[in-house]
């Protein structure tokens, strides 16, 4: 994250906390983005995607004097979107992606290439949210988010190592399942 | 390329969502109402506590009172120890039902 982002984080936390309501403003445009697009990753729709965030920043306003300062406010804001995005995704289980409807999407037949390897590609995405928490958080956070693995490990609020098995035990589930849909793929295609 | 590294690409390769323009406008509607929410919420809580609180700071002086009272006024020649102790409850007692009195309309 850049110095002079932290900077304005910092600047306009202090004086939100002083009752300064429009500077909320400012983290609000700044972190869009971010929070959306990583709440896209949890339920794959946009207008939810749109929802969790909104749910999410005021939940920051809420908390924004619990922030002690001693952790990035980029990881502190993460580890509490992570946390309204996994309680959003609970409350919501019925209207999760399930494994199978992800597998009709890669199943649905394509003339073009392109087109089937990019309804692939979608597939897999939509299959992180279908894996156990532990292992969809890790796996967004990490390649969804860009983050390292100190990072997840401070949002998540785990030991890095416990991230990279996490990663690892992701990725298998992942690979088996990629490798599943390929092979389904061409055999329900007419 | 193999399954792992397909893996890889897709998951690196992932479109990004465009945020819709009114988005920051309305959190800053619904911090707004969140604010509003939580300052009737604290309001409330005060408004409603106060009175409680203040009749039993008043009750436990009163009735603190009420035997300091009776002690003084047993101790009067010719005052009944019987006299005394109505003495001793009808003072404290009427301050609280004064003060119930007063601030009635907040206590329902």
């Amino acid at each position: 994250m850049p110095r002079t982002t932290a900077a304005e984080d910092k600047r306009d936390i202090e004086r939100v906390l002083a009752g300064d309501l429009e500077a909320f403003q400012g983290i609000v445009k700044r972190w869009q983005g971010p929070l959306v697009n990583l709440a896209f990753r949890f339920c794959r729709d946009e207008g939810r995607a749109e929802e969790f965030a909104q749910d999410a920043f005021v939940r920051v306003f809420r908390s924004l004097h619990q922030w002690r300062q001693e952790a990035a406010f980029s990881t502190w804001l993460f580890a509490l979107a992570v946390n309204v995005f996994r309680s959003h995704m609970r409350q919501a289980s019925g209207i999760e992606v399930s494994t199978e409807d992800v597998r009709g999407v890669a199943s649905t037949p394509s003339p073009e290439s392109a087109a089937i390897a990019r309804d692939t590609a979608d597939t897999v995405r939509r299959m992180v949210s279908t894996l156990p928490p532990k292992y969809r958080d890790a796996l967004i956070l990490f390649y969804f988010l860009d983050q390292d693995v100190a990072q997840a490990a401070d949002c998540l609020g785990v030991p890095a190592g416990t991230v990279k098995a996490r990663l690892h035990r992701g990725r298998e589930l992942l690979r088996d399942r990629l490798i599943r849909v390929l092979r389904l793929a061409p055999e329900d295609t007419p | 390329m193999n399954a792992d590294q397909q893996l890889e690409r897709i998951l690196a390769d992932d479109d990004r969502v465009e945020v819709s323009s009114g988005f920051a406008a309305r959190v800053m509607l619904a911090v707004d109402l969140e604010r509003s929410r939580e300052s009737v919420r604290s309001v409330g809580i005060w408004q409603r506590g106060w009175p409680w609180a203040t009749a039993a700071a008043l009750a436990l002086v009163s009735a603190m009172g009420a035997q300091a009272l009776r002690e003084l006024t047993v101790a009067i020649p010719g005052v009944g120890s019987e006299l005394a102790s109505w003495c001793s409850l009808i003072v404290p007692l009427s301050i609280v039902l004064a003060y119930l009195r007063i601030g009635g309309f907040s206590l329902r």
